[in-house]
């Protein structure tokens, strides 16, 4: 069904994806924690509301088949709430179906604009009742009762104020003490509402303005109150003990409810276009270089002319505005970062359905869910973990009856963690399963033609791990539909290497396997190493920069078809940058740099060094986008293009074309 | 009346009716819907990428943000004729996002009623005619010669990626 909306409706439908995103996001790892805690009461209420707010946004765009489905889950969960039913992995199996199938549609509407028709789900809406029904034998009778209950609840949540004394701090406006026991368990954004709600003649503007004034001071209804206590002492209710609980009770909850909304207000946020913060980021990224141009300037100038008193002065003003600017920078960049719980919520659910499916045992442990990271890093990431996790379940964790030959516990782990380590995030995902085999690995190396017997010789463990992020790897003996098609590894270490970030692995046979991303905490700005050949001005990240040293051609030798060069005890390959571009070198260079590729450093020789830069990335532009080698450009402060190396990609081109020449 | 800086070539103001900016490639003269047309430069300093195909001459810096330029007879896989090398660059919005193309001299801006536009001759003009819209007939006001003006794809010639192979990449 296809589903269209005038401009008007835009805006709601806008607001109803976002909610709706929102909801579901977080769903997945709510229904895989309720598996293990069914009873877990504040669980079941957040599904149900988030159901009800699904429906209710739905309901009003006139999406049948997402209101049905949302629906008939919504009722699901009010039922276990109310342990009218009991959930079991076989419920749990078609819940989880329909909440696809919700999401999916969600999905579709975001994508095309369509959502499935109501015959394409009404098969899955008939086993949505089979739950309703199965331990449901009286159903008409069992919704009235859900309805008096519900009233019931409703009524509680309304405590009588009559039953509610409030003492004031000692300075509280009589006025304002007055409205405040006349709207209890309001804030004053709320008092102020109904206030202005009220017949004009009827609305006091002396209180208005006494309210607004300490809304502004920052005051809300709490920092008035000393103390809320019931009306009447205890010893007088004596003989209602059971009415007593009941109001005890009701307070309780009142002033639950008041803490709860000022701390909604802590957190009060707006949604932001991202588009919008995009702009922003752009922005200041020019800003910064800007900066950095002026202090360049500043610095040149006060050089020439030391006497003058306005130099000074300026240089000043530049070191606070350099200051600002830098906090600034700071500022928006947390605008864009997000906490990698947004992906790692995922996970619970992928985990259970996978080691469902391959009759697993596995346990899945997270840690550092809050550790925060840019958003559009986030992004790309998801793809890449996702495959390390299937691959730990399918290829790492053995079945449960191998675990126990090997004394293993019969139930595997998997380990998911975040954490930040200075301007890096880490991400590593660890698994207790079989870990890799050394000889596996390479005998299938050999066989691929990736490497050669006599290479596979000289290689120690880390080298040879590190080939199954080569292209055109996999161990698996058999191809499953779950990962490992032939590709995947190499996917996952492109990807990771286009973050600008790094990927190591880490097993110990029979003991488990360990996969540890290092990732840049943002992507837009980065310090930088400006180099020269051939007259044309590179940047190379500084990250990836370990050393720079004197170009001497009497320590490199020629070996093969590689160049080395000898380092103190160690030898590196060597490139030119120029050949690395398959560009003719014109000049002997005059400089080495060592950078870091992945685990192993690699010499790149350079005719010019100009020194570090702090430059904003920008995209080449779809046309250009898989140029190998080049992870972007930037415009310098005197306005020329300066392309960025990708050096990982550039070295791994260079290696897969030698190896073709062999 | 000047539009982009350029002169108006045709008065005649129908309702129907399409404006394109002209330039010479070698010696034909081509059209562009001006619409795609984000901007007109002389050549700029061009930054060359390496390890790209050889129509693709580099980047420039356009206010602020990095545009591909690609050497529009290459693309068409015309031979480059022109001596003097006083080129401009033409900037369109395309599928693949802003880009740069080279081209020998602008000419103008004509007005041209889209009734007129006849299919391309194949193979006469030397240009793949899947990248042609059709051609038009212009009349030149201050020389009183009439000339054959060729409608570019701008679409077809930069498509995104998937599509790309097909046309592009695979010459």
């Amino acid at each position: 069904m296809r589903v269209e909306f005038n401009e008007d409706m835009k805006e709601i439908f806008e607001e109803f994806m976002a909610e709706a995103d929102e909801i579901l996001e977080t769903l997945d790892q709510e229904l895989v924690e309720l598996e293990d805690n069914p009873e877990d009461k504040e669980l079941l209420n957040k599904i149900f509301r988030g159901m009800h707010t699904l429906k209710g946004g739905a309901g009003f765009l006139g999406l049948t088949s997402v209101i049905d489905l949302a629906h008939k889950i919504e009722t699901i969960f009010d039922k276990l709430r109310n342990d009218e039913i009991k959930l079991d992995s076989n419920k749990m199996d078609i819940i989880l179906e329909g909440i696809d199938a919700l999401k999916n549609s969600i999905y579709s509407l975001k994508e095309q604009n369509e959502i499935p028709d109501i015959e394409e789900i009404s098969d899955l809406l008939k086993k949505l009742d089979t739950i309703l029904n199965q331990e449901n034998p009286e159903p008409s009778s069992n919704s009235t009762q859900e309805a008096t209950k519900k009233e019931a609840k409703e009524e509680n949540e309304e405590p009588k104020d009559s039953d509610i004394e409030i003492i004031f701090n000692e300075d509280v406006d009589p006025k304002i003490q007055e409205i405040i026991k006349k709207y209890p368990n309001k804030n004053f954004k709320e008092i102020l509402d109904e206030i202005i709600l009220l017949p004009p003649d009827e609305r006091d503007m002396d209180l208005i303005e006494k309210i607004d004034k300490l809304i502004a001071e920052g005051k809300d209804v709490k920092d008035l109150i000393k103390e809320i206590k019931k009306a009447q002492p205890k010893e007088e209710v004596k003989p209602q003990q059971s009415e007593k609980k009941e109001s005890q009770k009701q307070i309780q909850k009142s002033s639950k409810k008041l803490v709860k909304h000022n701390k909604k207000e802590e957190n009060e946020t707006i949604r932001v276009d991202i588009n919008r913060v995009e702009v922003l980021m752009n922005l200041v990224g020019e800003l910064v270089l800007d900066r950095n141009r002026i202090i360049k300037l500043s610095s040149t100038v006060s050089n020439t002319d030391k006497e003058s008193e306005k130099i000074e002065e300026l240089n000043e003003a530049i070191e606070g505005m350099s200051r600002s600017v830098s906090d600034l920078q700071e500022a928006v960049m947390k605008l864009r970062m997000q906490p990698v719980k947004r992906i790692f919520s995922k996970f619970p659910r992928i985990v259970r359905d996978l080691a469902r499916k391959l009759g697993k045992n596995i346990k899945l442990e997270m840690e550092g869910e809050d550790t925060e990271i840019d958003r559009s890093i986030l992004n790309k990431l998801e793809d890449p973990l996702i495959h390390l996790v299937r691959n730990s379940i399918d290829h790492g964790i053995e079945p449960p009856e191998i675990r126990k030959a090997f004394g293993k516990d019969p139930e595997g782990k998997i380990k998911l963690s975040a954490l930040q380590e200075g301007d890096r995030i880490i991400i590593s995902i660890e698994d207790d399963g079989k870990g890799l085999d050394t000889e596996i690995i390479k005998n299938k190396a050999i066989q691929k033609g990736l490497i050669t017997p006599e290479q596979a010789e000289n290689m120690d463990d880390k080298d040879i791990y590190e080939l199954i992020f080569l292209p055109g790897f996999s161990t698996a003996q058999k191809v499953s539909d779950l990962s490992g098609r032939g590709v995947g590894m190499d996917v996952v270490a492109s990807a990771v290497n286009s973050l600008r970030g790094s990927i190591e692995v880490d097993s110990q046979k029979g003991k488990g396997t360990k996969i540890t991303m290092k990732l840049p905490l943002t992507v837009a700005i980065i310090r930088t190493l400006m180099v020269g050949s051939n007259e044309r001005v590179f940047a190379i990240p500084i990250f990836s920069v370990s050393e720079i040293i004197q170009y001497d051609s009497t320590s490199i030798k020629d070996v093969g078809h590689y160049k080395s060069l000898m380092l103190r005890d160690e030898v590196f390959l060597l490139f030119d940058l120029n050949e690395l571009f398959d560009l003719k070198t014109k000049e002997e260079p005059k400089f080495i740099i060592i950078v870091n590729v992945g685990e192993k450093n690699i010499a790149i020789a350079v005719n010019e060094l100009y020194g570090e830069e702090e430059i904003v990335i920008k995209p080449l532009g779809k046309l250009l986008s898989d140029v190998k080698g080049i992870a972007g450009a930037t415009i310098t402060g005197d306005g020329r293009v300066v392309l960025i190396l990708d050096i990982n990609s550039l070295i791994s081109d260079k290696k897969s074309k030698l190896s073709q020449t062999i | 009346m000047e539009i982009l800086g350029l002169k108006e070539q045709s008065g005649n103001y129908t309702k129907n009716e399409e404006r394109v900016i002209s330039f010479k490639l070698n010696s034909e003269i081509i059209g562009i819907d001006i619409k795609k047309i984000v901007k007109i430069t002389k050549e700029i300093d061009i930054t060359p990428v390496p390890k790209t195909k050889e129509y693709i001459l580099g980047v420039i810096n356009l206010r602020g943000n990095i545009i591909p330029v690609v050497d529009l007879k290459g693309i068409l896989n015309l031979e480059n004729e022109n001596v003097n090398n006083e080129n401009f660059i033409l900037v369109i919005d395309s599928e693949v996002g802003h880009v740069g193309l080279v081209v020998d001299k602008i000419l103008g801006a004509n007005t041209i009623d889209p009734d007129e536009i006849q299919p391309a001759p194949i193979n006469s003009i030397g240009i793949d005619s899947k990248f042609v819209t059709g051609v038009v007939v212009a009349k030149d006001i201050e020389t009183d010669t009439k000339n054959l003006l060729i409608l570019l794809d701008i679409d077809k010639l930069f498509m995104d990626k998937d599509e790309e192979k097909d046309s592009i990449d695979q010459r």
